[in-house]
């Protein structure tokens, strides 16, 4: 079910109006995703990384904006949420559920925020190589940039936490649940 | 116009962060922009579980029922208000253990209502045991510490041998293809069932792993023999449209529409 109207068109490489609705669905998606956790984590009582999900979402949406700026008055393509010509089910940029859990901490999540703004990267580093609009190769290569700079800032922030000896990833805890959900029975 | 994410209500999910019920909340409201859906012409009906709280996280109408009890709720509000868009949902346990037999009769009589069984082979609100969808050597379970050794249950199969004339497997990982089957089922005139494989990664960790194997299969037919041979052969990883096949939906429409006066019977 996820073939979409533009997979095998050229679309998104070709009309800069669809290459920007793209990517401010890329934006968007990403952003809520992250409100969605954000707010599960405060339901369960992990405000850190409830303020690091709102912190990374704000951070989406002021791109989101930004991309939306650049359309002045224009009005992009509608398209159902199938419809888009994503590499993978979703949005590049996107926390895929599969990799949240509710005993992650503020690495795990970093991690996955940097592997997500890496696929981001990719995404447009790749219409940036297979367009032949010059337009979009310029918008494309500079949106590249910017998810490459995003990654740096995560992996930097990555490195300090690992050097103020944070207590770690999930991996790295064992998997430890003082609290688990698995009740005698 | 309404955005997807102005179909969510104010309330907050409790569900544990990852889970897959996420993504079907996030499918519901895509597909409800896409059909352009009124919020006051749809109502969720659900039975008990966590999957069975989102009629509470969407904005229209919606009815929590009792545990197993979603589809005959469901099929008596689709038969007294046809206008409406009626979506019943819930999880395997909810539809498939205590609600079965109104399973097979909603398949069955092919009320025109949307049947969503978000399926995570477990019942995670009490705690993780074994549901009818448990796979046979699944050792999680203290009540089941060999597992239940005994063969799942198969939805769509019995929902094909039932009379379901649409019939789908969507993936919550694959939220944008769960839209897209949601805004056919929807459309779909007669009972439109679709399981979805909703991660449970609290009780059923494994369960990430489907993001690797779930794989997509363009096997959609009109023919029950084919499906039948499809389902019968699948290994419960695939998603897309099984089949779809329209065929007169219940309750029946007969040339009176004058409302039988029972009163009269009666009269001395």
């Amino acid at each position: 079910m996820n073939a979409n109207v533009y997979e095998n068109s050229s679309s998104l490489y070709n009309d800069k109006w669809v290459f920007l609705a793209h990517s401010v669905a890329l934006e968007q998606e990403a952003a809520e995703r992250m409100h969605e956790l954000a707010e599960t984590m405060a339901v369960h009582n992990n405000y850190e990384l409830h303020e690091l999900l709102t912190a990374l979402a704000r951070y989406s949406e002021s791109h989101a904006a930004d991309i939306k700026a650049l359309c002045k008055d224009e009005t992009l393509p509608n398209f159902k949420a199938w419809e888009y010509s994503w590499p993978n089910d979703e949005s590049p940029e996107i926390f895929y559920y599969a990799k949240v859990h509710y005993l992650m901490t503020a690495e795990d999540a970093l991690q996955t925020a940097l592997e997500v703004e890496l696929s981001a990267e990719a995404f447009y580093k790749d219409i940036a190589l297979g367009t032949a609009n010059p337009e979009i190769k310029e918008l494309a290569g500079a949106f590249a940039k910017e998810e490459q700079e995003h990654a740096q800032a995560i992996s930097d922030q990555l490195k300090a936490m690992k050097t103020a000896s944070y207590p770690g990833s999930l991996k790295a805890l064992d998997q430890t649940d003082f609290d688990p959900p698995h009740m005698p029975e | 116009m309404m955005l997807a994410k102005e179909y969510k209500s104010g309330v907050k999910p409790i569900w544990c962060p990852g889970c897959g019920h996420f993504a079907v909340l996030n499918a519901i409201t895509k597909a409800f922009a896409a059909l352009e859906q009124a919020p006051e012409n749809a109502v969720l009906v659900s039975g008990i579980g966590c999957s069975s709280r989102l009629p509470a996280y969407i904005n229209s109408y919606g009815f929590h029922g009792v545990h197993g009890r979603a589809l005959p709720v469901a099929a008596g509000l689709k038969v007294a208000r046809p206008d409406l868009n009626v979506i019943a949902m819930g999880g395997d346990g909810d539809g498939f253990s205590i609600g079965g037999n109104h399973f097979l009769h909603a398949c069955r009589r092919n009320v025109d209502i949307v049947y969503v069984a978000m399926d995570n082979e477990v019942y995670g609100m009490t705690k993780g045991q074994a549901s009818p969808t448990t796979p046979e050597h699944w050792e999680h379970s203290k009540l089941t510490p060999h597992g239940p050794e005994v063969r799942p249950f198969q939805p769509c199969a019995i929902a094909l041998a039932s009379g379901a004339s649409f019939i789908a497997r969507g993936y919550s990982g694959d939220p944008n293809g769960l839209a897209h089957m949601l805004f056919e089922a929807v459309q779909h005139p007669g009972f439109a069932f679709i399981q979805v494989l909703s991660q449970c990664p609290t009780f059923c960790p494994e369960q990430v792993q489907w993001k690797k194997t779930v794989h997509l299969e363009d096997a959609c037919t009109d023919d029950p023999v084919q499906a039948a041979a499809f389902l019968h052969g699948d290994d419960g990883l695939a998603k897309g449209i099984f089949y779809r096949k329209p065929r007169p939906t219940w309750p029946v429409q007969h040339q009176s529409t004058e409302p039988v006066n029972l009163r009269k019977g009666f009269e001395l």
